[in-house]
């Protein structure tokens, strides 16, 4: 890698990016309080691309951001009812979350919001003030996941429970963004990045679509990353070198514990993961930040390669994760969490 | 073992082949065996015709599908159409990572990544700006 890395400076509307691949087109926005970017090939296919990524992200922020006052789950968040009838969208997302929640033991939760707004992410996170002399509350745990019913579109929780869907909703954006663009296309491939985290649909370019794998985009004297290709499925990173905030004499990050409800104390500052789905691989990385070990043997049960970095610096890789620059990244092809996720939307 | 009747009697088989007793003329023999010989020919034929509908169907078939092995598309338990034939078809080949996964939420613009610069999409579509951080 010789090119430097920079914060990508999105605006609102797609700006395509100039760049020396003429084999792909690629464009990027700001969307969901990150960036959105998409490649496709073969590029004149990327205006039907971006229409179609528009129009889920679009339907992905009113159905699951925290952020809106309007959004669905926010107005879920805000009631005093216990039952709820939801649009099709938030459906989804909440049974990718609870069947994330079951598949990791509970690891990752939909139902730790109220410990984030506790510890002071209450808001877009270039909102929220990165330094406040007050100490947070003490964090509590998580009501937890087994409190909530979800039946089809059926929603019944107990009143008062902030759900928050950052563990897996990004990953799910990703993964319908990506379909809804190939869908829309004559033919080729594309993969959408939402904040990073990956996911492809269609055809790859020959050898896979390369990817960096890094740490921090920031440019610091960190680990470099390291390229590898991969043709399905998704990639995620969580990690707590970033969005990190400071309350009192606390630094604090974003990942939390449910079982605590304070930020995880992370065996692991950075995780990256490949899967069937990028929503999948989102989970997964969020695991192994939160639980450590116990999470990784639930990851290399179900064969998923991980690139994980020590507090060190050190970096450790799992199952057939590449060990060299532009190893092929092979997820399993064997989807459990969607599989969990069709049992929970009803269609045994 | 004891046989059956009219397994050996001759006048029981002509009645069972549609006589009513009495005993045919040489014209109605010669008829009778002409008639049998076409049912048989026609047998045969139709045996004949099913076998080579079968066949043509089958080679049909085989045909088509394979031909539509170049093309079809296949869904993966993930919902990801992919090639059947690989992922490798008529794709372009890229020597630059043209993405990059990292810490959460945060980013690297892919033209910063290949010292490009970014320039307006030509979709012409303006959208509201996520303020969510889901």
């Amino acid at each position: 890698m010789t090119s430097t890395l920079v914060l990508a400076r999105t605006s609102a509307t797609w700006q395509q990016a100039d760049l020396d691949e003429r084999g792909v087109a690629v464009a990027e926005r700001s969307a969901l309080g990150t960036t959105a970017s998409v490649v496709v090939w073969p590029p004149h296919e990327l205006p039907r691309a971006l229409d179609a990524v528009d129009r889920q992200l679009v339907a992905l922020d009113r159905q699951a951001s925290r952020f809106r006052e309007d959004s669905e789950i926010s107005q879920v968040n805000s009631s005093e009812s216990h039952s709820f009838f939801l649009s099709e969208g938030l459906a989804e997302l909440l049974a990718t979350a609870l069947a994330a929640a079951e598949l990791t033991d509970g690891l990752v939760d939909p139902t730790v919001g109220g410990a984030l707004i506790a510890m002071g992410y209450d808001r877009d996170f270039s909102s929220v003030r990165k330094s406040r002399p007050d100490a947070p509350t003490v964090g509590t745990p998580a009501p937890g996941w087994a409190s909530i019913e979800l039946d089809g579109r059926l929603l019944r929780r107990p009143a008062g429970m902030v759900l928050d869907l950052g563990a897996t909703a990004k990953g799910v954006g990703s993964d319908r963004s990506a379909h809804a663009a190939r869908n829309s296309m004559d033919g080729g491939g594309v993969l959408v990045s939402l904040g990073g985290d990956l996911a492809v649909a269609g055809e790859s370019p020959q050898g896979g679509w390369p990817i960096l794998v890094a740490e921090d985009p920031l440019g610091d004297q960190r680990p470099s990353g390291h390229v590898v290709r991969f043709n399905r499925g998704g990639v995620a990173t969580s990690s707590v070198v970033c969005r990190r905030w400071r309350r009192g004499d606390r630094t604090l990050h974003h990942i939390i514990d449910p079982r605590t409800g304070e930020p995880a104390q992370a065996h692991w500052r950075t995780a990256t993961v490949a899967a069937p789905t990028c929503a999948h691989a989102n989970a997964a990385s969020t695991a192994l930040i939160v639980g450590g070990d116990d999470a990784l043997d639930m990851v290399t049960a179900a064969g998923l390669p991980a690139r994980l970095i020590g507090d060190d610096g050190s970096v450790r890789l799992i199952g057939s994760w590449p060990d060299h620059d532009g190893g092929e990244l092979v997820a399993p092809a064997v989807d459990r969490l969607g599989s969990r996720v069709m049992v929970l939307r009803g269609a045994r | 073992m004891e046989k059956l009747p009219y397994e050996t009697d001759p006048e029981r088989s002509s009645r069972y082949a549609g006589d009513t007793g009495r005993r045919p003329s040489t014209a109605e023999t010669v008829r009778n065996d002409g008639l049998r010989k076409i049912r048989r020919m026609s047998n045969w034929s139709l045996a004949a015709l099913v076998v080579g509908i079968g066949a043509t169907t089958g080679a049909l078939a085989a045909a088509t599908q394979s031909k539509a092995v170049g093309t079809a598309a296949v869904t993966t338990t993930a919902g990801t159409p992919t090639s059947a034939a690989g992922a490798v078809q008529g794709g372009p080949t890229l020597g630059s990572p043209v993405a990059t996964t990292s810490a959460s939420g945060v980013t690297v613009s892919a033209a910063a990544q290949q010292g490009g610069s970014p320039s307006p999409a030509n979709s012409g579509r303006v959208t509201p700006t996520g303020s969510g951080d889901s």
